[in-house]
C-alpha cells in the first residue's frame, strides 16, 4: 500500500532490480535499427546518403530521424516486457518519458497532416497525392518541441530522476538527439550560411 | 481544493500581469496593423487565395488575424505569468510546488525567447541583397516581421505544451490548482489550443 502510494506520487523507496541488457535487448535493438534503416530508405531513396556540403542537414533530418524513432518505439516495448514495478519505474524516468514524448508528437503530427490533406481546400491543379517524405517530415515536425516540453515540465514540476540503467541512458540519448535537431534547425542553418560565406 | 485554498496573488503579482496584458495588446495591434498593410495592399493583386469566393477569402483573413494578434498577446502575457510563478517570494521559505500551468507559462517563454535568438541572429547576419536559393526563397527562411514570427514561434509553443502536458498527464504527473499562476497557465495553455484550432479553420477554408 505504502509503496503504491509512493509509486503514485513518483518516488520509489524500494530497491528494484538491476535492469541488465541481455542478449534479447540486443536482438531488439538490431532489429529496432534494421526497421528505421529500412524505412529511411523507402521514405527517401535519394536522401539516405549525404549529399556533398549538405552532411550536417543529412546528420539530423537524414535516416537519422527513422533511427530515432525506432530506437525510442524499441525502448518502450522492451521496458514493457520488464515486470510491472520495474517498467512502471522506468516509464517515469525522463529517458523514456522523451520515447514517449516522441513518439506521441509523431502520431500527432501524423494524424494531423492525414486530416489536413483530407479537409483543407486545394487550389487549382495541386497535386493532392504527397509522397512519403512529405507524411514522415509532417510526423517528425514537431518532435524536438515534445520532447523539450516533455523535459521542461518535468524538470518544473519536479518529477526528473534520471535512472542509473541503460535503457533511461539510452532514451535520454534519443531525446537529446531531438534537442540538438531543434538547436541546429534554429541557429545551426544560419551559422552554416554564415561559415559558408567565408 | 476550492478556490480559496489556492496560493493569492500578491499586489506585485497583479501590477506584473496588468502590465503584460498591456503590452500584449500593443504587441497585438502591432501585429495586426503590419498584417493589415503588407497583405491588404496585395489583397486583390498577387494574393494567391483570389480565386476563392470574396466570402471564404474575408473568412481566411479574419482567422489568420486572431491567430497571429492572440499568438502576441498570449506570449507575452506567458512571460509576466512566468514572472509571477518564479519569481522569489520573501513571504514563506518554501517554494511552491510547480503544476502543469506553470511549466505552459515557462515554456512560452522559453520557446518565444529561444525563437527570438534566432530572428535576431537571423536579421544580424541577412545581408542586404541576400542570395536566392534554387526555388526562389531566402536560404535562411525565417521571414524578418513580426507576422513572420508568429507563423514559426505559435506552432513551436503550442507543441511544447502540447509535449508538456502529455507526458504529465500520461506518467501520472498532473496535479492542478498549484496555485493561481498555475491555473492562469492552465487557461494560457487551452488558449494556445485554441489558437490551434483557429489555425485549422483556416486549412479547411483554405489551401495556406
Amino acid at each position: 500500500m505504502a509503496v503504491a502510494a509512493a509509486e503514485s506520487r513518483g518516488t520509489f523507496p524500494m530497491r528494484l532490480p538491476r535492469v541488465r541488457f541481455t542478449i534479447f535487448d540486443a536482438m531488439a535493438l538490431v532489429a529496432a535499427t534494421a526497421f528505421g534503416l529500412a524505412a529511411a530508405r523507402g521514405i527517401d531513396p535519394g536522401g539516405f546518403w549525404p549529399r556533398p556540403g549538405f552532411f550536417l542537414r543529412w546528420l539530423f533530418f537524414g535516416p537519422s530521424t527513422c533511427l530515432a524513432a525506432a530506437w525510442a518505439a524499441g525502448l518502450l516495448l522492451l521496458s514493457a516486457v520488464r515486470p510491472p514495478r520495474l517498467r512502471n519505474r522506468l516509464l517515469r524516468q525522463p529517458g523514456l518519458a522523451a520515447c514517449v514524448a516522441a513518439l506521441a508528437s509523431m502520431a500527432f503530427g501524423f494524424l494531423g497532416f492525414v486530416g489536413y490533406i483530407g479537409v483543407h481546400t486545394e487550389p487549382p491543379n495541386a497535386l493532392s497525392m504527397q509522397p512519403a517524405g512529405a507524411y514522415w517530415f509532417a510526423a517528425y515536425q514537431r518532435t524536438s518541441e515534445f520532447v523539450i516540453g516533455a523535459w521542461v515540465g518535468l524538470w518544473i514540476t519536479g518529477r526528473w530522476s534520471a535512472g542509473r540503467n541503460w535503457v533511461d541512458r539510452a532514451g535520454r540519448a534519443v531525446g537529446l538527439f531531438w534537442i540538438v535537431q531543434f538547436a541546429y534547425a534554429g541557429v545551426g542553418v544560419a551559422l552554416n550560411y554564415v561559415l559558408r560565406s567565408f | 481544493m476550492g478556490r480559496s485554498d489556492l496560493t493569492p496573488l500578491t499586489r506585485v503579482d497583479i501590477l506584473i500581469l496588468t502590465a503584460s496584458a498591456l503590452l500584449g495588446a500593443v504587441l497585438a495591434l502591432a501585429t495586426d496593423r503590419e498584417y493589415v498593410v503588407t497583405h491588404g495592399q496585395n489583397f486583390s493583386a498577387v494574393n494567391p487565395h483570389r480565386q476563392l469566393p470574396v466570402r471564404l477569402q474575408l473568412h481566411r483573413h479574419t482567422m489568420i488575424r486572431v491567430a497571429h494578434d492572440g499568438s502576441a498577446a498570449l506570449t507575452v502575457l506567458g512571460i509576466g505569468l512566468t514572472l509571477v510563478a518564479f519569481r522569489p517570494r520573501s513571504d514563506d521559505g518554501r517554494p511552491r510546488r510547480k503544476g502543469p500551468g506553470d511549466v505552459a507559462a515557462a515554456l512560452t517563454t522559453a520557446l518565444a525567447l529561444a525563437f527570438a535568438v534566432r530572428w535576431a541572429f537571423e536579421a544580424v547576419i541577412r545581408p542586404p541583397t541576400p542570395p536566392l536559393a534554387p526555388n526562389g526563397a531566402f536560404p535562411l527562411g525565417v521571414y524578418l516581421n513580426l507576422y513572420g514570427y508568429w507563423v514559426e514561434a505559435r506552432p513551436q509553443i503550442t507543441a511544447a505544451v502540447t509535449g508538456a502536458w502529455s507526458v504529465l498527464a500520461l506518467l501520472g504527473f498532473w496535479r492542478r490548482d498549484a496555485g493561481r499562476s498555475d491555473r492562469l497557465g492552465r487557461r494560457l495553455g487551452a488558449a494556445w489550443f485554441a489558437l490551434w484550432g483557429v489555425q485549422g479553420v483556416v486549412y479547411v477554408l483554405a489551401w495556406y
